[in-house]
């Protein structure tokens, strides 16, 4: 009874447009696939904090005469293009996981947003190439340098930008069977939805606070190699760029909530919402507390645990974000309502190589990190000499 | 139809997909071969008395592999991703669905393969050289198992094999008829690229002739022996294409088109004669190592790029009229639907999820329904032009025609009801002026099947059996 009349309102409204989900259900229980697809989304999320942050502080850093400054901007401007390397490689699974979760949602968006959409690659393309050339030729035309960095970030944006319209379009099925009409060619973004900007924004909120650790982790790195000054530098820089990520989520927070106040005051009510958001404002203090207790220090017990307290803030984000997804779906949707047709032995093979392939992944870096120290440091020796 | 359609002026959503497959086919398998190729390099380069001059020369070669691979590369790899959930949202649903962690595994292989690459190429002078090859190796090793694991998704698309939707077993789909063929095919096509890339590098050496002549044997060694094994792996390959396929390629120059030469046949050659052209081009640089120039070693890798061009669709197209062989057909009906006759012939828009309100037998009914069925394939007039295929139709031809298109092998059953099959001709042929209405060609082909049920000459009562 009560699934006729879940089909007789969603035909009222034009939900009777979303496509049926794929017959051949889930692989492993939802649980599962939602805790990878948290897992990877956040890492993806991380690495590309770290490259928008990193960008904006080459750019200023290229505007600066002072030469830890501009040491700062030639860490970034070495480490951008592995930076967009991880940003794509990680954002691979959770794009596989909610494929099979929500396919039948986020691929109705992404055709209809199908012209935007496919502009990610050759866009993704050129902000790439872009890193890599000032990574190559950083030392020529300083004013181009700066342009291509500032063009590789306003694409990066974009792409983000593309991507909140396609997924939220992806939780609003009500406005597809519209846009199909107006736009049957995919020409369109999904224009009207007041939370997209403050929400690329909270996706970005971590960018300073992701830059500033890797520059805590360094200053570390070079109090232990018996360079005090300049790791203390390299800290307390980190650190106040730590701080500015603060401001913005707040300012980023306070958009979402106002670009929808009642749908999220029903949001935030939820149990689960409220120990999230719990979690999440615990996890950034810890942050910023062991940020700033890292200043000065050589060891690397606090970086980790403020690099793992970015990590949870960011994980109990994104799980909220999901929340908020399913909930929004239902009530004509329900994850447990999918079949599952198991593949344990397929699943425990990619358990086994992952963690088999990241063992090997650890035990390699540990065994070439010296070697690459090494490097930086000759290099580094080189270049202060220079100055 | 589950999904809206993506609907890509001129090109087609086909063709999208396959521009940035081949390309990024040409970098993937690079990937991969050129990885093989570090490793035994690095052995090389150990055992020589100049060992430091080709250790640079690698240097060099991984510069290059790395900026063209990880950009270009893995760029067009996730481009593929994107274009087939627009072109074919149904059919990758499918496949994820099936194989997401054969995918997931996959991935863990990119991670590997995109990681130690780095500690290779930036641990370059202060690694040990037994490191340098423990790397190569390592990054050859995990970017092949890549390769095993997406080949087993490629294949199960043409050769499904055991795989059905009653038995959607993973080990019988993944480990179909195709998979060996295809697998050593596409290894030997990576040395081939590996070898291919690293004389385009030696061409920028700027040292003594005896350098550069050594460098370019010690690359052909990759290229020449692969050439010459793989048409005997093609034959094998060829023993697991479906029936159809094979018909198709051997009709040639008769086939659908009439007096043309097929596409498929077409792209065959185009394959098979782009790698005569590597072999005999690296046999010259052999011969005559200083004549060869940066450009024309680009050049025998633009050869190749057409290679993969005619391999690639030449596999596509043997799928011919499937998306997933002998499942799904590629414009979005389920092969286990077509024997429901009423299913078949029961309005289509009545069905389709993404249909706007049409006026019945109107040319708006007629191009939704195009939109529907046949712009997974064709555009307008672009890419497999539905206006050049239809410039001779009638609308009583087109109608009739499309009843029985999945005969040709090439095109999928029609789905849809008198008046759809109408709707569409009429829309098809108002592309060249012609004027017929729908309704104009309901009512001739309805008077024409009067006509000849009427025509049916009686049965003679003598001829009756016992009524004699």
């Amino acid at each position: 009874m009560s699934s006729i009349v879940i089909t007789s309102l969603s035909a009222a409204i034009g939900l009777d447009i979303i496509p049926a989900p794929d017959p051949l259900g889930y692989p492993v229980p939802a649980w599962i696939l939602q805790a990878l697809s948290y897992f990877t989304l956040t890492l993806h999320l991380l690495a590309m904090n770290f490259t928008i942050g990193g960008s904006v502080i080459l750019l200023w850093s290229m505007f600066s005469k002072k030469p830890d400054n501009k040491d700062i901007g030639r860490f970034f401007g070495a480490g951008l293009p592995l930076g967009v390397s991880y940003i794509v490689t990680l954002g691979i699974p959770p794009l596989l996981f909610v494929q099979v979760l929500y396919g039948q949602f986020f691929y109705s968006s992404s055709v209809l947003l199908g012209s935007f959409w496919i502009q990610v690659i050759p866009v993704l393309l050129l902000a790439y190439t872009g890193y890599y050339y000032h990574k190559f030729l950083r030392d020529t035309r300083p004013r181009l340098q700066w342009l291509v960095i500032l063009a590789s970030l306003i694409l990066l944006l974009y792409v983000g930008y593309i991507y909140v319209n396609n997924l939220t379009l992806a939780m609003s099925p009500e406005k597809w069977s519209g846009l199909y009409k107006a736009y049957p060619g995919g020409g369109t973004l999904h224009h009207g939805e007041p939370t997209i900007h403050s929400r690329l924004l909270l996706f970005l909120s971590g960018a300073f606070a992701v830059a500033g650790i890797a520059l805590i982790w360094r200053g570390a790195k070079f109090i232990k190699w018996g360079w005090q000054e300049l790791g203390r530098k390299s800290q307390q820089k980190g650190f106040k760029i730590f701080l500015i990520s603060i401001p913005i989520w707040i300012i980023a927070a306070i958009g979402v909530y106002f670009s929808r106040p009642d749908e999220i005051s029903t949001m935030l009510s939820l149990d689960n919402s409220k120990l999230l958001l719990g979690i999440g404002i615990v996890s950034a203090v810890f942050a910023t507390l062991f940020a700033f207790l890292a200043v000065g220090k050589r060891g690397l017990i606090f970086p980790l645990i403020s690099s793992l307290g970015v990590f949870g803030a960011v994980l109990s984000m994104v799980i909220f974000r999901d929340t908020v997804r399913i909930k929004e779906l239902g009530p004509g949707f329900d994850l447990s309502a999918i079949p599952v047709n198991y593949q344990w032995g397929m699943f425990i093979i990619f358990v086994v190589t992952l963690v088999v392939g990241l063992a090997f992944l650890i035990f390699t870096f540990v065994k070439v990190f010296p070697a690459l120290a090494e490097k930086s440091r000759e290099r580094l020796n080189k270049e202060t000499a220079a100055v | 139809m589950n999904y809206p359609v993506w609907d890509v002026p001129f090109l087609g959503g086909g063709l999208v997909v396959a521009i940035i497959a081949i390309i990024h086919i040409l970098i993937s398998h690079l990937a991969i071969g050129g990885g093989a190729f570090l490793f035994v390099a690095e052995f090389w380069a150990k055992k020589q008395s100049n060992g430091n001059l080709i250790r640079e020369w690698l240097h060099r070669y991984t510069k290059y592999f790395l900026i063209y691979t990880t950009i270009f590369g893995a760029i067009t790899g996730v481009g593929i991703w994107f274009s087939i959930q627009l072109a074919n949202p149904e059919a990758t649903s499918l496949l994820i669905h099936q194989f997401v962690f054969v995918w997931a595994t996959e991935w863990v292989m990119f991670l590997g393969e995109l990681t130690v690459l780095y500690l290779y190429f930036y641990g370059w002078g202060k690694n040990s050289q037994n490191m340098q090859i423990l790397l190569a190796g390592a990054y050859f090793v995990i970017a092949w198992f890549s390769l095993f694991l997406i080949n087993g998704i490629l294949t199960f698309m043409l050769t499904p094999g055991g795989w059905s939707l009653t038995d959607t077993d993973i080990a019988a789909g993944f480990f179909n008829p195709g998979f060996l063929p295809s697998l050593f095919i596409r290894t030997l096509v990576m040395f081939i690229l590996g070898g291919i890339f690293g004389i385009i590098v030696a061409t920028r050496v700027k040292e003594n002739g005896e350098f550069r002549k050594k460098i370019i044997y010690f690359c052909a060694k990759w290229v020449i022996p692969a050439a010459i094994i793989i048409p005997f792996l093609l034959l094998w390959f060829w023993t697991t294409l479906p029936d159809n396929a094979v018909t198709l390629v051997k009709g040639g120059t008769v086939g659908v088109a009439g007096g043309k030469l097929e596409a498929i046949t077409r792209y065959f050659w185009l394959a098979i004669i782009s790698g005569g052209l590597i072999l005999i081009s690296v046999i010259v640089a052999v011969i005559r190592p200083q004549a060869i120039s940066t450009g024309g070693a680009i050049a025998i890798f633009l050869i190749a790029q057409f290679g993969i061009m005619g391999g690639e669709f030449f596999r596509e197209m043997s799928r011919k009229p499937f998306v997933i062989y002998d499942t799904l057909y590629s414009n979005g009906l389920w092969k286990k639907n077509t024997a429901d006759e009423n299913y078949m012939k029961s309005s289509y828009l009545e069905k389709a999820r993404w249909d706007t309100p049409v006026e019945p037998l109107s040319l708006h009914h007629g191009e939704t329904i195009f939109r529907l069925q046949c712009v997974g394939c064709h555009t307008r007039d672009g890419y497999r032009s539905i206006n050049t295929r239809t410039a001779d139709w009638s609308g009583e031809f087109g109608y009739r025609w499309l009843s029985t298109m999945h005969e040709t092998g090439v095109m999928p059953p029609f789905q849809g009801s008198d008046e759809d099959r109408a709707a569409l001709s009429a829309y098809l042929i108002s592309a060249h002026d012609k004027t017929t209405t729908a309704r104009e060609i309901l009512d001739s082909a309805r008077k024409e099947e009067t006509k000849d049920t009427l025509s049916v000459p009686a049965v003679p009562a003598e001829n009756n059996g016992g009524a004699k």
